[in-house]
């Protein structure tokens, strides 16, 4: 857009509709959304122009493959190890935070975890909170929760800053605003960003600008807020520290700037000591957006102490379980709990660059957001999420802590089909995508294929009678045409070619 | 809520009965300390290495302030009391980052903030800050230039390194690793400096190896 039709008018409708857009997406089923956002050429665009982007610089901070491997072992060692020794670990983190004099508080949901969060602001009569990036704090819906008891939540990461002025949600989990073009932005500052004077801000399309423009309303903020909200990327028990990686600084000024601090964390998050951290630090930063390390690694491990002239009053953990014990029981699913949140999955993921990660409709969009969101909600409410997955495998071999990502979405479609829940360390919604009709279908396919007999008369009566077959089968043909049958199955031809025994060592299965 | 807390450690535990013992990976050897590496990164993340020697880092810095017109805040390092000394020699406008100095004001009115590294990590260019009362936590994040002082004798290879230094010793309020000035890509991947913090990063790397002080 050119200053010559510049009108505000028009810009405010334009910010309106994309708002209405997203709300209306939001209220859609999980097909419905990807259908919508596959239709979006600017969206597409966007997606596959950032996804294109992150790949190229992760491979080239990546140069030396033998390292990398080397990395990506000892980071999943690492993730393996702490997760072995998990409520040991939980136990001594409490231990010597509480010694630092960080307070520490533990939730079972996600409700219990915005209750604890409230009661320490309203302890200390906290109006203003700004907040650092934290997922588990989109995890838990915090802002929504603090805005009804009437606190101002404000995000102050970049990305999150913009995708709450148009009231969004994040698109990626390193990179928020990755579905907006700098067009977009723009109209979106100008329209409702709003000064401390209370004046909008100018419009404009340059990027140092923006970024200007929002660093002068949110460092206003920062000082004169009454408290601070981050996430934490690494806790490391034996110390007693809170680790967090960023490169704009909103980080560490949310944990400095006002009296209190409240960190909030995944159970998962913990590792041993100290010298678990550079490595996975490296494989995270790498891994993420192709930098060697980020701008800001910032480790907390007490309150302001006598003498010193700024840090927090107050530091508070909130340990947030929210499924992740129960994950933790499942035998094949828990490596699901070695995520450091790099967002490699997403970025090297052929489904997510061309739906986009508002379509998954959940915090967690691509291939960990498949594998986590139906294990905290429920199979029967998330369990679509695992049909988007050609099981190509890409997520998998990015992965810096080797999570088998396709083998969980596997075992997710296997259990949102099995039969229902026995005990409560079940996932919820366990089998609520079983089908009697497909069950059954599939029942005979094993028959046949266990007995001799059953499979010759299926694939004769399958050849004599292709011309009978359906040419549509719902779904599967609305993008595909239906396979047909041959007019004679591969033994017939194989017994008229005179081809009668099997090759040594293959058991006929009759 | 210790009810919260005594289900989820028992259901942990009881996750924990069935699983396999993990593997041990060793660390890498260690990468040699490189001063090469160490500026071509902090310059690739837009900051200034400005090398000098124990006898003239203070004259260098004074003039390159004196010709920006700025104010200056030091903590009490040793460092920090020399620079603050030399400051007001040259008529430079600087202050003390102490109790008379509120928040408001730092924010507002001071444009340089000097802070004291422990270490180098040669392998990604970083600077160890560890804070205290010397060593305020805002210096290094709130003024618009932010000043670091490293000797060139600190410089490891890199976070591992300085871990194994470590060792045991007892963790600083605040721990940093600073390696470039505040940046954000959030906006259509365009790279932006000066996020919420400094904009600029100015690296004194003093040579205490070939001349010590
Ligand atoms: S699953 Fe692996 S690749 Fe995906 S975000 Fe987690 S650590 Fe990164």
């Amino acid at each position: 857009m050119t200053v010559q039709n510049y009108d505000p008018a028009l810009m405010a409708a334009q910010v309106d509709n994309d708002e209405k857009a997203f709300a209306d997406l939001r209220q859609r089923h999980f097909k419905a959304r990807a259908k919508l956002s596959l239709e979006n050429e600017q969206l597409r665009g966007s997606f596959l122009g950032a996804t294109d982007f992150l790949q190229a610089k992760r491979r080239a901070v990546f140069e030396d493959t033998s390292e990398l491997e080397h990395l990506r072992d000892r980071g999943e060692a690492i993730r393996q190890q702490s997760l072995a020794q998990l409520p040991d670990l939980l136990e001594t983190l409490e231990k010597n935070l509480t010694a630092n004099g960080i307070q520490v508080h533990w939730a079972e949901t996600a409700e219990q975890a915005c209750a604890h969060v409230h009661s320490i602001l309203a302890a200390n009569n906290a109006r203003t909170v700004v907040k650092g990036k934290s997922m588990v704090s989109e995890e838990i819906e915090l802002n929504h929760y603090l805005e009804k008891q009437g606190i101002e939540c404000l995000e102050s990461d970049m990305g999150e800053y913009l995708v709450q002025l148009a009231k969004e949600m994040p698109s990626h989990i390193i990179m928020p605003a990755i579905h907006k073009t700098t067009a977009q932005i723009a109209r979106l500052m100008h329209s409702r960003a709003e000064r401390s004077d209370g004046q909008p801000v100018p419009y404009t399309e340059d990027v140092d600008e923006l970024i200007g423009n929002a660093r002068a309303i949110l460092r206003d903020k920062f000082a004169s807020a009454d408290a601070g909200i981050s996430g934490v990327n690494m806790a490391i028990a034996n110390t007693g520290t809170l680790c967090l990686v960023e490169n704009e600084g909103n980080g560490r000024m949310s944990t400095t700037a006002p009296p209190i601090h409240i960190a909030i964390t995944g159970i998962e998050k913990v590792v041993a000591d100290l010298a678990d951290v550079p490595d996975l630090l490296s494989l995270l930063t790498r891994s993420a957006t192709g930098q060697h390390i980020s701008t800001y690694f910032n480790m907390i491990s007490s309150p302001r102490k006598t003498g010193e002239l700024d840090g927090p009053e107050q530091v508070h953990l909130v340990l947030v379980d929210n499924g992740r014990s129960r994950m933790f029981n499942h035998p094949q699913l828990k490596p699901t709990l070695q995520c450091i949140r790099c967002g490699a999955c997403m970025n090297h993921c052929p489904v997510y660059a061309r739906i986009g990660g508002h379509a998954y409709g959940s915090t967690y969009p691509g291939p960990i957001g498949q594998v986590v969101t139906p294990q905290m909600q429920g199979l029967d409410k998330q369990g679509e999420l695992v049909s988007a997955c050609t099981l190509n495998g890409a997520c998998g071999e990015a992965c810096p802590v080797r999570i088998p990502l396709p083998k969980l979405i596997r075992e997710l479609r296997h259990e949102a089909n099995s039969t229902a829940p026995a005990s409560e360390l079940d996932i919820p919604g366990k089998g609520s995508q079983r089908h009697l009709g497909e069950a059954v279908v599939w029942k005979g396919w094993a028959l046949a294929h266990q007995y001799g007999p059953v499979y010759r008369s299926m694939t004769w009566a399958l050849s004599r009678g292709r011309s009978l077959m359906p040419h549509r089968l719902g779904a599967w043909t609305a993008t595909r045409t239906m396979p047909m049958p041959a007019e004679k199955s591969l033994h017939e031809l194989a017994k008229a070619a005179g081809i009668q025994q099997q090759p040594s060592g293959v058991e006929d299965p009759s | 809520m210790s009810d919260a807390r005594n289900a989820i450690l028992q259901r942990l535990r009881q996750g924990q009965a069935q699983q396999a013992k993990p593997v041990e990976v060793p660390l890498r050897s260690p990468s040699q300390v490189s001063l090469e590496d160490f500026c071509e990164h902090l310059q690739n993340a837009h900051a200034q290495v400005i090398h000098c020697r124990p006898s003239d880092w203070l004259s260098t810095v004074v003039q390159r302030l004196a010709s920006h017109g700025t104010s200056l805040a030091c903590g009490r390092s040793a460092e920090g009391q020399q620079l603050h000394q030399a400051a007001l020699e040259q008529g430079l406008n600087v202050c003390w980052y102490d109790e008379q100095l509120d928040k408001q004001q730092l924010f507002d009115q001071v444009d340089v903030g000097f802070s004291v590294a422990q270490a180098g990590l040669a392998a990604t260019g970083s600077l160890v800050v560890e804070t205290g009362p010397d060593e305020p936590r805002m210096l290094s994040l709130v003024p618009p230039l932010s000043i670091v002082l490293l000797r060139r004798s600190t410089l490891l290879a890199d976070f591992n390194a300085y871990v194994q230094q470590r060792g045991d010793a007892a963790m600083p309020t605040n721990l940093l690793l600073i390696s470039g000035p505040s940046k954000t890509a959030d906006i259509q991947q365009t790279l932006a400096y000066g996020a919420h913090g400094p904009k600029e990063l100015w690296v004194l790397l003093v040579n205490d190896v070939e001349e010590p002080a």
